[in-house]
């Protein structure tokens, strides 16, 4: 009798558990798990937030003058193959593909001995623009002023283009069918998308600092697409055909940041720097230069990164 | 007296047990069975993004983080909170309007209603205003996520959050041809509420894009905010806060004025507005399609979708759709001939989509080269076109009599 009962019990609980585990698994999986707040600890910050409002910015690490300008310069390249496609162009084909013939990709546009084109290089180092010891007199004359970025036979003539955040673009369209420039900062510089007639420009005004590279696009022609980066400092340098860059009168004396990208790998974390391996942590690196001096980069990359 | 049997016992042992497991049973399955807690989800898909962009470390004390400073600033759907963080506020939203839009659908002891976005937005729109509720999946186009704080349908610049009254017309109006319906019906103190309800949402995601952004660059050891320390990392919380509100406070000056429309003869207007569609300043031909039917550009994205969406690299979207994203949907150029415009079917509302473009869209602003009349005249064009012949196919013409024949 005794163990009928218990036979009845643990058949209850097992249909009970399998109960349970119907339900399991009939609730919609709540994928991801969210992350909570704690009450108590929220609150303690709001009161932290709300105390220090309105109250006077403290300023920022305060970095020593430089004493001095130096000069980087290098050459990127490219380990090996890469495979180079080319753009599906879907219409205005007498324009966009002259001849029958299609424009070549531009993710990854490598020469005969693997120099590598399109690698930004960026100080990343927060200065302060007025401090003249920070910016060399050379840099006054880009410090406002247009400059010119142009699309011909449906591809942007600048692959990665990087400007100052104070200078203002002229987008012109030297082809014989409209484009429009989508730019598409995700923050610090003003977004746009403006109809260009044939032979007509558009003027952009970044307005402000962008802290990585942003797309521009044509929505046209929707294949088209090229980066750009607007700086508030004048020390970046995008490599050209030859892999090479060169970014003169650098402060020296002091330690600085820079970040260097690329369109396909994005920030460049894995590279070997004149000989040795070497691991630029989220892309970046740093240097603190000795006045006059010349820092030389010989930068090699796997080919993996760029699909070879 | 009853006395039992040894039968009978046994039976009432067992009805007892029977009764006892299905009360357990009973109590189990109502474990669970209740509407889930309403809490704000954190922007998993952009935290991803950020780390495959950045190499964000984003550990699981940093996200706690995360969510402790947004529930400062912005507290939680039942209870939310204004952030007070030196700038003024009172021209975005009031906490009383927050707290009717705001919690569970009901009402306070006074009567105030109580919950009107549970009630009205939450099954597209989603708790956080993420555009991910329950219905999203099914519709295209989908609901709109906040988050980004852009908005298609407004009379500012590209760039510029909507001002009140954009968004007011967007809820009293609803949007034809999409899921959003009209809240024509609703008094004018809860349209209010919903209005700024929106933009607590919005300004909320984007807040949190925000100190993503900012955390992507951190350290495995360091910390947004570490609440025994204090007011030290406030500062660059606040700032990020007060950049997203003043953009909002200033987007109330930004409308676009709108010149007087030109007189003159109607056909005349309309076909100086058909040349300059066919044109190449204009080039409206060039998405809107040979006969204006939304089909000259159909393979490009919206920015919602880009966001998480690189269409050059198709693959990547499934680690984000499994993080709750939804599938990209292609957006697709208006079709002129429907005589239905999401915006707005008023010629004002007709001008600002071409002089401004339409945020998020591929849709861009008219060059600086067509003058306000020829903006005015390619108006009169596009609000023809569904009065053509071309757009009314079964009309009594000897074109259209094959059935008799």
């Amino acid at each position: 009798m005794k163990r009928s009962l218990l036979v009845f019990l643990a058949s209850g609980a097992a249909v009970i558990l399998v109960c349970i585990l119907i339900l399991m698994a009939m609730t919609p999986p709540r994928y991801p798990a969210n992350v909570a707040a704690s009450e108590k600890n929220a609150e303690r910050i709001r009161d932290s937030i709300e105390a220090n409002s309105g109250g006077p910015g403290g300023g920022g690490e305060v970095l020593a003058d430089p004493n001095g300008w130096a000069t980087i310069t290098g050459t990127f390249k490219v380990n090996g193959q890469v495979p180079r496609g080319v753009v599906n162009v879907e219409k205005d084909l007498e324009v966009c593909a002259p001849g029958g013939q299609k424009p070549l990709s531009e993710e990854a546009v490598v020469g005969s001995n693997g120099e590598l084109s399109n690698v930004l290089i960026y100080m990343t180092t927060k200065t302060d623009p007025e401090n003249e010891l920070w910016e060399h007199p050379s840099y006054a004359a880009n410090r406002a002023g247009e400059l010119e970025f142009d699309q011909k036979a449906c591809v942007f003539m600048t692959h990665v283009f990087a400007m100052r955040s104070t200078q203002k673009l002229k987008i012109l369209n030297s082809d014989p069918v409209g484009h429009n420039a989508k730019i598409s900062p995700d923050r610090g510089a003003n977004q746009f998308n403006e109809t260009i007639p044939p032979n007509q420009f558009a003027m952009y005004d970044p307005g402000g600092e962008s802290p990585g590279a942003f797309t521009v696009e044509c929505t046209i022609h929707p294949w088209m697409r090229a980066y750009m980066i607007t700086r508030d400092n004048p020390y970046f340098a995008v490599t050209d055909k030859d892999g090479k860059f060169e970014i003169a009168n650098v402060p020296a004396g002091v330690e600085l940041e820079f970040r260097v990208w690329h369109e396909m790998p994005g920030n460049l974390k894995q590279v070997n720097l004149n000989g040795a391996d070497t691991t630029w942590k989220k892309g970046y690196f740093k240097e603190n230069l000795e006045a006059g001096s010349t820092k030389d980069m010989q930068v090699v990359l796997s080919n993996s990164l760029f699909g070879g | 007296m009853i006395t039992f049997s040894g039968e009978t016992m046994i039976t009432s042992i067992r009805m007892r047990a029977i009764a006892t497991t299905s009360a357990i049973l009973g109590m189990v399955l109502c474990v669970g069975c209740g509407a889930p807690i309403a809490e704000f989800q954190q922007n998993h898909v952009y935290i991803l993004k950020q780390k495959n962009e950045l190499d964000g470390a984003f550990t699981p004390q940093q996200r706690k983080d995360l969510a402790n400073v947004m529930e400062a600033l912005f507290g939680t759907p039942d209870n939310p909170h204004i952030p007070q963080t030196g700038v003024d506020t009172s021209s975005l939203f009031e906490q009383n309007k927050l707290l009717m839009a705001a919690g569970p659908y009901g009402s306070y002891e006074d009567g105030r209603p109580r919950g009107l976005y549970r009630e009205h937005c939450v099954h597209c729109h989603g708790v956080t205003g993420d555009g991910k509720g329950p219905t999203a999946q099914f519709l295209n186009p989908y609901p709109r996520d906040y988050r980004l704080g852009k908005f298609k349908f407004k009379s500012t610049p590209s760039a510029t959050p909507p001002t009140h009254e954009d968004l007011r017309l967007i809820l009293y109006n609803g949007i034809p041809d999409t899921a959003m319906p009209s809240f024509k019906l609703i008094p004018g103190d809860e349209l209010e509420a919903l209005i700024q309800y929106v933009r607590y949402l919005s300004i909320r995601g984007t807040v949190e894009r925000e100190l993503i952004f900012v955390m992507a660059e951190y350290g495995e050891e360091e910390r947004l905010f570490d609440e025994t320390i204090g007011a030290e990392q406030a500062e660059e919380v606040t700032d990020v806060v007060n950049a997203v509100l003043e953009d909002w406070i200033a987007a109330e000056g930004a409308s676009l004025e709108i010149p007087p429309a030109p007189k003159g003869e109607k056909a005349d207007m309309i076909a100086k507005g058909k040349a300059l569609f066919y044109g190449d300043i204009a080039g409206c031909v060039k998405c809107h399609g040979d006969s204006a039917l939304g089909d000259g550009q159909k393979t490009d994205y919206d920015d919602w979708a880009k966001d998480y969406f690189d269409p050059k690299k198709p693959d990547d979207r499934y680690q984000y759709i499994a993080l709750g994203a939804l599938e990209p949907q292609n957006i697709i150029p208006r079709n002129l001939r429907a005589g239905v415009y999401r915006g707005g079917r008023r010629p004002i509302d007709l001008y600002r989509r071409i002089a401004n473009g339409i945020t998020g869209t591929p849709m861009p602003k008219a060059p600086a080269s067509l003058s306000p009349d020829d903006i005015w005249h390619l108006v009169h064009y596009v609000r023809s076109l569904p009065r053509e012949t071309t757009s009314n196919p079964y009309q009594h013409v000897p074109a259209n009599n094959r059935e008799r024949h």
